[in-house]
């Protein structure tokens, strides 16, 4: 018989082609053909240990690439969009946060740079034009600084509730029959309270500590601004 | 938030994916979970790895002869596929998608690598077939042979009897015929089962009598 027959009656068996009748004489013909059983044993053994070592390589665990993958999952979330069933984008994000520490430390200390650089500009910018009008805090004595009433910028007015200011004189206007709206606004001392000497102080003026000097050019700046900017709302209403 | 804190929060959702994923008619169960996989599910993305990382594994293991190795590509290999959640692209054979992968991947690293060391050059230390505790020296001999074959027999009998593909399902994944690749893998196993039968006779040994990794000194 020829090498190629027993493979092929060696496959047909294997893969379960032969009918029961069939199986019964290759059974019959395995005792008797030599080369046919050798064959066949090979296969065995063949199968046999091939088996054995994918049971052995199918048992071994992959921890690593198991949390890799976690891992990439985590960095491939699109940023706006949610996932469903699984996690948040919110906890995505702290997953990277933990390992992006340095980074954003590095962020936290740039942020903090310009800041303070910000803060030095406007400082710079507001000490220039002082200084032409001879409103100086230097080291001439002639500062005139005023104190100042530091106000946060006014809200928008709510829709429908006006504030007094423009309520009080149309009641005046009208006979003073609608009474005016409560409002907190009412409370808060009017903008010319800021006292503000039109003229310099008269006395001879000390010099300042540095950190008094800082504390009350700034103001002076962002005062300015909101004054500018409560005419222009005033002047719009 | 570890990455192992974040698996437990995808465990968690995994039994409700599953229960939520039934393959529409005309659509294969996996043609359903890789769309949903691009779409962000991480549970399906879970389950995908799941199902296919243990084959993955096995198949680069044996065609690269080293499990650190297969490591390494399984992980490259589901890198690539979690790309595709910025490039989505269609796939229609998922099985056949990723091993396509893995196969280019072995293949370039075989190609780096330039493995035509002859085998009995390899240290026995080093030996690649030295994967099953306590075995035969015919038993490691049978398991090398596998490398003696080559590459596309190779990787036919690895998906067939290592990651345990049916002949048909090995056709649709490799595209080609079932016809062709029962050919190949009969004239494979043919092949190999001669190496086997001449090494047990030259070994003269018994499989099972045989000098075991452990007895050795």
């Amino acid at each position: 018989m020829s090498s190629t027959r027993y493979d092929r009656i060696i496959d047909r068996y294997i893969n379960g082609q032969m009918k029961p009748a069939e199986e019964e004489d290759f059974r019959k013909l395995l005792e008797l053909d030599d080369e046919l059983r050798r064959l066949f044993e090979a296969d065995q053994r063949m199968s046999a240990t091939l088996l054995k070592e994918r049971g052995a390589l199918a048992s071994l665990d992959h921890p690593e690439s198991y949390s890799r993958f976690l891992m990439g999952l985590a960095a491939s979330v699109p940023s706006g969009g949610e996932l469903s069933g699984t996690a948040s984008p919110g906890s995505v994000a702290a997953t990277s946060a933990s390992s992006m520490a340095p980074l954003l430390a590095g962020g936290l200390g740039l942020v903090l740079a310009v800041t303070i650089s910000f803060f030095w500009l406007s400082d710079t910018m507001v000490k220039a034009p002082t200084a032409q009008h001879g409103d100086t805090t230097g080291a001439h004595g002639t500062t005139h600084t005023p104190p100042l009433v530091i106000e946060p910028p006014l809200p928008a007015p709510m829709p429908g509730a006006e504030t007094t200011d423009t309520i009080a004189p149309a009641n005046a206007a009208n006979g003073g029959d609608t009474p005016a709206v409560p409002n907190a606004r009412e409370t808060r001392p009017a903008r010319e309270t800021v006292t503000e000497p039109l003229l310099p102080s008269a006395e001879p003026a000390r010099p300042k500590a540095r950190s008094e000097r800082r504390r009350d050019d700034i103001p002076t700046f962002v005062d300015d601004t909101i004054r500018t900017r409560l005419k222009v709302e005033r002047s719009d209403r | 938030m570890s990455s192992r804190q974040f698996g437990l929060a995808i465990s968690a959702a995994l039994d409700k994916s599953a229960r939520s994923i039934a393959a529409s008619p005309g659509r294969s169960e996996d043609a359903e979970m890789f769309e949903r996989f691009l779409e962000g599910d991480d549970a399906v993305a879970v389950r995908l790895f799941k199902k296919y990382n243990g084959q993955l594994f096995l198949y680069c293991a044996k065609i690269l002869g080293s499990n650190a190795q297969a490591e390494d590509t399984t992980q490259e290999i589901w890198e690539r596929l979690i790309r595709l959640r910025s490039k989505p692209q269609p796939v229609s054979n998922l099985a056949g998608f990723l091993f396509t992968i893995a196969r280019n991947l072995c293949l370039n690293q075989n190609r780096t690598a330039g493995r035509s060391v002859p085998l009995g050059s390899i240290a026995d230390s080093a030996h690649p077939s030295c994967t099953i505790p306590g075995s035969t020296d015919l038993e490691e001999l049978v398991i090398s042979s596998l490398d003696q074959l080559g590459f596309e027999d190779r990787e036919l009998l690895v998906l067939n009897i290592y990651c345990g593909y049916r002949l048909d399902e090995i056709a649709a994944m490799l595209d080609i015929s079932p016809n062709a690749v029962w050919t190949r893998a009969s004239r494979a196993r043919a092949r190999l089962r001669r190496i086997v039968a001449d090494l047990a006779d030259n070994t003269g040994a018994d499989g099972d009598r045989g000098e075991t990794e452990e007895e050795r000194p």
